[in-house]
């Protein structure tokens, strides 16, 4: 969710998180790059990482309690579920299933 | 969730930093294009004014009943870990507070009152989940992108008393399906069987439907009165 804009949170989530990983088209963070009218900008391009290479688990190997809450997905007999505190720290996930590019965002 | 295909182009998101009118942004990696998550489409760079589309088959719901009903379901897992127990939000998700203390623009509904925002032919709706609660039918006269009028039937529905993460479904239904009889909305599946009876069950028998062309999931977005309206002041408010 954008609430990780919050300053007490973010500091958190910046500092565990590394570099961009390999093999992606590069960002373009150019300094220049002027937002449209009416977006504010708080942190910058990948302060807040989004997931580009997503891995999954099976659901018995998963570590959730039955309360928590997902984003989920099934298409074509392929399901994926995406636990909501995970995604916080990341708003974005590119993934694919049943041969479809998606994006989860929260 | 959203479909990353745009013609021959498969995009790739990320948060772009900014926010408009406290809500995401993201950026692509493949045009640095800017996509305003409320506003449902890029505002500026290379594909600018494109809608993003939002897939009809996603859900909020808990862990306990997505792994019921999709034992063989995979699961996100992110530096070793499928969840954190900390939701920061709590406190947002649990109070009246709007987010960074934004000053609502339309008081028609609380700031906070949790809604369903959607889209027919050129215009937005939103309804509010308080009465989609238990199940709800809804006659909308709507224009095409051709101009033309027609008339469309929606049923929606959440569970009576669900939290507010869990996700409102909706289907574009040909009118005369569901009906209410003693208070009850009731499933017409028009082969002579029982009809069902009830919001939970008339979920399941719409999900186990062989697919029709009639009948159409209606993907929508779950969100604040205030942060949708703050970015689509022409929302149509339901009933």
């Amino acid at each position: 969710m954008n609430f990780l804009y919050d300053p007490l949170i973010l500091m958190s989530v910046i500092a565990l998180n590394a570099a961009a990983p390999a093999g992606l088209p590069a960002a373009n963070p150019a300094p220049t790059d002027s937002p449209p009218t009416g977006v504010e900008m708080l942190l910058l391009r990948g302060g807040i990482p989004a997931v580009f290479d997503p891995r999954f688990v099976s659901a018995g190997e998963a570590a959730l309690p039955d309360s928590a809450w997902i984003l989920g997905i099934a298409i074509n007999g392929e399901a994926h579920a995406y636990s909501l505190n995970l995604l916080n720290g990341h708003e974005v996930v590119n993934d694919g299933i049943g041969g479809n590019p998606i994006a989860a965002v929260w | 969730m959203y479909d990353r295909t745009f013609g021959d182009k498969i995009l790739t998101f990320e948060p772009s930093g900014g926010l408009l009118e406290a809500a995401l942004v993201m950026r692509d990696r493949e045009t640095d294009s800017w996509w305003a998550i409320m506003r449902g489409q890029a505002i500026g760079g290379p594909m600018d004014g494109e809608r993003l589309r939002e897939l009809p088959n996603a859900e909020k719901t808990t862990w306990g009943d997505w792994r019921r009903r999709h034992p063989e379901t995979l699961v996100l897992s992110v530096d070793g870990s499928t969840h954190v127990p900390d939701n920061h939000y709590d406190n947002y998700f649990s109070s009246d507070r709007t987010f960074r203390g934004i000053t609502p623009v339309d008081d028609r509904l609380p700031a906070k009152e949790p809604v369903f925002a959607f889209q027919l032919g050129n215009e937005s709706y939103v309804l509010p989940h308080r009465v989609v609660a238990g199940g709800h039918l809804e006659s909308l006269e709507t224009t095409e992108p051709d101009g033309t009028r027609s008339g469309t039937v929606i049923f929606f529905f959440r569970e009576r008393g669900a939290s507010v993460f869990a996700s409102t479904r909706a289907w574009i239904v040909p009118p005369g399906l569901i009906t209410v009889e003693n208070g009850e909305y009731v499933l017409d599946v028009l082969r002579g069987d029982t009809p069902s009876r009830g919001g939970i069950p008339i979920v399941r028998a719409l999900d186990a439907l062989p697919r029709r062309p009639d009948i159409r999931v209606l993907p929508g977005l779950d969100t604040y009165w205030y942060t949708w309206i703050a970015v689509n002041p022409e929302t149509t408010l339901l009933p």
